[in-house]
């Protein structure tokens, strides 16, 4: 596995295929092709902003963990794009991020699928900024948006709209669900203890949005 | 193989089983019928130790050891198999994966994989079911009778030696019935499990003939007979025993 270290404010890639480390206490990536990033190490920096540039996407698998993270992730459509940003997040500490969308052109497409656990002491608050711009045409935005808690820690998503146009499909879904008495009694039933169907079960959570989203950009 | 003395079983501070007794022997095949409400499927979620089934009093002994005090993974892994009458749907999981680590809790040594994946497919010939079922998530999407077939496939992949049957015929039309009851008949004349069966109709009996009866009325057994039993509840419903 590539290990890429970001030791600079700002710093550009296309196709990139690694795990990232932050060195710089706030730093700036920007994203054009189709990128996967494996895991973000953090290392107590304060904050990594991502923008996706035109056509560009990223999957993002993450396990963050005694990592408080900030991150912000800033999908820019200017006109004809296709810009998506799926993520896969498990952590047991605070966690911020921004998802902020700006569709400024015509005929783009954006697409937000998140994903995130959370055990322990996990704290995840999520915020998702979709911006529409005046006169656009034929824009479409798709945010689904789901968390799953697995002991006692807070989720909250906060969807925040703004649509200056008339012409425009946005779809927002958020779900919040806990670990289901009912599953695990499930899988106790087949001689499957706790532990193990609790690692079932988030697998499994974290598996649908990757097995519903194409993940790479085709255009 | 069962036992089970002076079972008293609560659910929410409400008593449902009181003072219940049943003995099942080896290759066995009971049915407890009843109406509504009277408590057939807490004997279940009691042997299961579902956690919203408290026992108060009594034992549950299987193969001579005491069953009440262990957790349901354990109970399951000494052999008792649990079929509820609407499976749980578990979305994002594959059969495949539940059944892998399922039948790794019964073993030492991690199961081979490709051991694995032959027994599997064996499993889904014999029982007509297609191998993409072991791919689909648990239950997901499916009909009340893929659900039911979904449920045989763990159950010839886990090879128990008790099998509880809460309502199987529920969600069943009469075809469906007659072929996840048939494939339970093949499954007892291969393994020779003991079966306990809870229902209220007689359909399901004329599939999986039980050697023995009973009707459950204020939590306990009032009445056991043979299969003509069943035949009296269908003529004539359970009037008598309300």
């Amino acid at each position: 596995m590539n290990k890429i270290i970001v030791d600079e404010y700002e710093k550009n890639w296309n196709n990139l295929n690694a795990l990232i480390e932050i060195k710089k206490e706030d730093a700036h990536i920007h994203l054009s092709g189709n990128n996967e990033i494996t895991n973000i190490l953090m290392n107590n920096s304060n904050k990594l902003t991502i923008t996706l540039e035109e056509n560009a996407s990223l999957n993002l698998n993450a396990n963050w963990f005694k990592e408080k993270i900030n991150l912000e992730i800033i999908l820019n459509c200017k006109s004809n794009t296709t810009v998506k940003s799926h993520c896969y997040i498990e952590t047991d500490t605070h966690f911020q991020l921004n998802f902020q969308t700006n569709l400024e052109g015509n005929h783009n497409k954006c697409e937000i699928l998140f994903s995130v656990v959370t055990e322990k002491e996990g704290n995840c608050f999520i915020k998702s900024s979709g911006k529409i711009a005046k006169n656009t045409k034929e824009n479409e935005l798709l945010e689904e948006i789901k968390g799953l808690s697995l002991d006692k820690p807070s989720i909250t998503f906060i969807p925040e709209l703004i649509v200056d146009s008339m012409d425009v499909t946005v779809n927002h879904n958020a779900t919040i669900k806990c670990l289901d008495k009912e599953e695990l009694f499930y899988f106790a039933s087949k001689g499957i203890k706790k532990e193990d169907a609790t690692i079932l079960i988030k697998n499994g959570f974290l598996n649908q949005l990757k097995t519903q989203g194409g993940g790479k950009n085709e255009s | 193989m069962l036992a089970i003395k002076n079972l008293n079983v609560q659910v929410l501070n409400q008593e449902i089983l009181k003072n219940f007794n049943l003995n099942i022997q080896d290759g066995e095949i009971h049915a407890l019928m009843g109406p509504n409400g009277v408590g057939k499927s807490t004997v279940c979620k009691a042997i299961m130790k579902s956690p919203e089934y408290e026992i108060t009093n009594g034992t549950i002994t299987f193969q001579d050891q005491q069953i009440n005090h262990l957790n349901t993974d354990e109970i399951s892994k000494l052999g008792i198999y649990y079929i509820s009458q609407n499976p749980t749907t578990i979305e994002g999981v594959s059969n495949a994966e539940m059944l892998r680590m399922a039948m790794n809790a019964r073993r030492e040594e991690q199961l081979n994989i490709f051991e694995f994946n032959k027994k599997c497919n064996e499993i889904c010939e014999k029982i007509n079911l297609p191998k993409s079922f072991l791919h689909r998530a648990i239950n997901d999407g499916m009909s009340g009778g893929e659900k039911k077939k979904n449920e045989l496939l763990h159950l010839w992949m886990l090879e128990p030696k008790l099998i509880l049957l809460d309502e199987l015929d529920s969600g069943l039309d009469i075809d469906a019935l007659k072929i996840v009851s048939a494939s339970i008949m093949e499954y007892y004349q291969e393994k020779k499990p003991s079966i306990l069966i809870i229902t209220h109709h007689n359909q399901i009996l004329e599939e999986i003939k039980p050697d023995w009866v009973h009707i459950l009325k204020n939590g306990h057994i009032i009445k056991s007979g043979d299969k003509s039993l069943a035949h009296e509840i269908e003529k004539n419903g359970f009037k008598d025993y309300l």
